[in-house]
């Protein structure tokens, strides 16, 4: 047997047989594990005054992704520390700090010692919050762009493409128009921007294939917006000028002020949490409508959760984190992995020797300016 | 349970039967036989499960080769027994975190003993005339204060005063001093030269030395170009902790950082200004006993300054600069005479 050392060989493609239901699984074994990296890391980043953040990140999802198996193969995330420590320090001297001493210098100069309120200055001011949006925007996509190029399965690397500034200026044009529709046009935003990311996605040499369309979110999305209306109407009568409230909590209080007092808080908590409900079933619709119209070669993608599943996840995960202080966090990664394995199908054919690495390079350093920025 | 391969060109699983050799691992796959060395594998530590071997090839990265089958598991550990062994993996986590540390107690000494030199260099060359423009308008000041109060006479023996003590600075620029009326027994300098003395400070003091020492602290300040320092500091400090921290909403670690860091170079600004009080009583041959009798009955009155530890204070102990102020001071006279201290504590009587 000669042992070679230059390369891996090469190996052709053969035909493999055609899977139509494919198996996700997220592995939950080892939470001992889990937790004590976590807590590792906690330590690191208090003695390094946070900077092992970007390490501790990396060493998280390195040992979530391969949780998740597609076929009995698991993913890989193969980012590092480095690359995104080092896309923080270019971000910070390039933008953060010129923007930082240029909208201080604009602050500290809205209201002049002479000529009092300076128009200029807080147009500027307001221009300079603008400009944070935007390079929010941009860092989110830079972000994904990141953690889906360096996720790998099979040895077959994922891909995102596209600008990340088209994808801010989209946003900001999105926004816009949710501002002068008072909130409306949200769901249009939402598919639109999704559209953006995932028509520049790929896995290997393949697309991936969204038709997003807004139906179906429009009620649960209004549902939303009307919400505390409704609570409003249900529990409140307005009769002549006269206003009432229709429940009453049985306080032990004879002074009527404090009964209404009450009365009001009890409303505003309804309205509130009959708000977040609403818009946890608008989420959960439009990820479920999201899911249905994305195609990924043959493949076709369905996810179908109730909102009370989606809803004892969230509250379990909210409880199971505040209450341990953030020591059992890992534990809440683990049931999000866990929920979207049971409730994300993935139905026909892959076509896996079709499925080939692509083409171009996506080495950090391919990336180009802010390549490897991860804000997540 | 087998071992597979996937050659990085596509999603394709080989199923292989690999041998283990004493210098690597052979396989064959449907399109011919491969054989990697040790030396060139890199072990992927975090494949799932964990007792399945995942490796890649150096030079060719995409490439995974999995190892399912036990004793080849235990047969690859006798032969590379580092590919087995993670520990070296977790000491690396270690080395970093070591390494960022250092770092940080570099980068955080060093703005500890290189930023306030560099800063109080700085802005002793930033031209006088930009600190000026900063200087706020005394209308702005009543607002939130009290209105200046405007007797003629005492207004005249405070200028008098404070040009006494500038006499013998060698500050070429104008003061500006006004008293607001305000019952806080304090007093403070702006940018560019304006120092304001609340009515509560005129009236408490015991004499015109109290006064005058307090004066020409605030003095000390204006001459040592403080507010434009503190300007230039904190926002080196922001900038850093921005660098440390990230961008997010303010983490306790971030609000420490800063605080104790400008609350340092606070103080020592502080004790500057006292060192710069006592060098112009001196030289005007002033009794210091009026600044240390004013720290000592700031100590007495107690308040949160008094109470918080060193550490947390944005000024010195009051006990301490009290010695300071009379171990320091060697001068006999008082400021002003007991006829004009007497006017001058009047100058917020409105005259009738």
């Amino acid at each position: 047997m000669t042992f070679e050392s230059s390369g891996a060989g090469s190996i052709g493609i053969a035909g493999e047989k055609d899977i139509l239901a494919h198996k996700l699984e997220f592995d939950r074994n080892g939470v001992g594990g889990l937790l004590m990296l976590h807590i590792v890391n906690i330590v690191f980043m208090v003695l390094t005054f946070f900077v092992y953040r970007f390490w501790a990140l990396t060493r998280v999802r390195r040992a979530l992704w391969p949780r998740m198996r597609f076929d009995g193969s698991p993913l890989e995330y193969t980012g590092t520390g480095l690359e995104i420590f080092i896309g923080f320090l270019k971000v910070f001297l390039l933008i953060l700090l010129p923007y930082g001493i240029f909208s201080n210098w604009v602050n500290s100069r809205i209201i002049d010692p002479e000529i009092g309120f300076s128009f200029l200055f807080a147009l500027l001011s307001y221009l300079s919050v603008l400009g944070i949006a935007f390079l929010y925007s941009a860092a989110r996509y830079l972000a994904y762009r990141y953690r889906v190029n360096r996720t790998h399965w099979r040895g077959i690397r994922g891909s995102v493409d596209g600008a990340a500034y088209m994808y801010a200026l989209k946003s900001f044009g999105c926004y816009f128009l949710v501002f002068i529709t008072f909130g409306i046009m949200k769901p249009w935003m939402d598919v639109k921007l999704l559209q953006y990311k995932l028509d520049h996605t790929k896995f290997g040499g393949q697309q991936f294939w969204f038709a997003g369309t807004t139906e179906g979110l429009w009620r649960p999305y209004l549902l939303f917006l009307l919400m505390p209306l409704i609570v409003l109407f249900a529990f409140v009568d307005i009769d002549g000028g006269i206003i009432s409230i229709r429940f009453s909590f049985q306080f032990d209080s004879s002074d009527s002020a404090a009964a209404i007092h009450w009365q009001s808080v009890g409303i505003v908590v309804i309205g509130a949490i009959c708000s977040a409900l609403a818009y946890l079933n608008y989420q959960i619709q439009f990820w479920k409508k999201a899911a249905s119209r994305l195609t990924f070669g043959a493949a076709h993608f369905s996810f179908q959760p109730t909102i009370r599943q989606v809803f004892g996840l969230y509250i379990g995960n909210w409880l199971i984190t505040y209450l341990s202080l953030w020591i059992l966090l890992p534990i809440a990664w683990l049931r999000k992995g866990h929920f979207l394995a049971q409730h994300l199908t993935i139905t026909g054919n892959l076509n896996l020797d079709a499925l080939v690495q692509a083409e171009f390079d996506t080495d950090s350093k391919g990336e180009g300016f802010l390549g490897d920025f991860d804000i997540a | 349970m087998s071992s597979h391969f996937f050659d990085g060109s596509s999603a394709k699983r080989y199923e292989i039967t690999p041998e283990v050799w004493q210098e690597g691992i052979s396989f064959s796959t449907e399109r011919g036989d491969l054989a990697w060395r040790y030396e060139d594998l890199i072990r992927l530590w975090d494949y799932r499960p964990s007792d399945h071997l995942a490796f890649t090839h150096r030079k060719h990265q995409d490439s995974r080769l999995i190892i399912e089958e036990p004793e080849l598991v235990k047969a690859i550990g006798q032969h590379a027994p580092d590919l087995l062994n993670r520990k070296k993996e977790g000491l690396r986590a270690a080395r970093v975190a070591g390494v960022l540390a250092v770092g940080v107690i570099t980068v955080v000494a060093a703005i500890y003993f290189l930023v306030p030199p560099i800063t109080d260099t700085l802005a002793r060359i930033v031209p006088w005339s930009f600190e000026v423009e900063e200087r706020p308008e005394l209308a702005a000041l009543e607002k939130f204060l009290g209105k200046r109060c405007t007797a003629g006479r005492p207004n005249e023996i405070l200028k008098s005063l404070t040009d006494q003590l500038l006499s013998v600075s060698d500050f070429p620029h104008p003061i500006l001093i006004d008293v607001l009326d305000n019952k806080m027994s304090n007093a403070f300098a702006l940018p560019g030269g304006r120092i304001v003395v609340m009515r509560g400070l005129i009236r408490n003091a015991r004499s015109p030395n109290e006064l005058s020492a307090v004066l020409a602290h605030e003095i000390g300040h204006v001459v040592n170009r403080d507010l434009t320092e503190r300007w230039m500091r904190n926002s080196a400090i922001g900038a850093i902790a921005t660098l440390l921290f990230g961008t997010g909403p303010t983490s306790l670690g971030d609000t420490l950082f800063q605080n104790s860091l400008s609350l340092s170079f606070s103080r020592s600004d502080e004790e500057a200004a006292d060192r710069y009080s006592v060098h112009l009583l001196n030289q005007l041959d002033l009794d210091p006993s009026g600044g240390a009798a004013f720290f000592e009955r700031l100590s007495r009155s107690g308040g949160l300054g008094e109470t918080l530890p060193d550490y947390l204070n944005t000024h010195p102990e009051s006990e301490g600069r009290a010695d300071y102020f009379r171990e320091r001071g060697t001068g006999t006279k008082q400021a002003l005479s007991p006829a004009d201290w007497l006017i001058l504590k009047q100058i917020c009587v409105k005259s009738s």
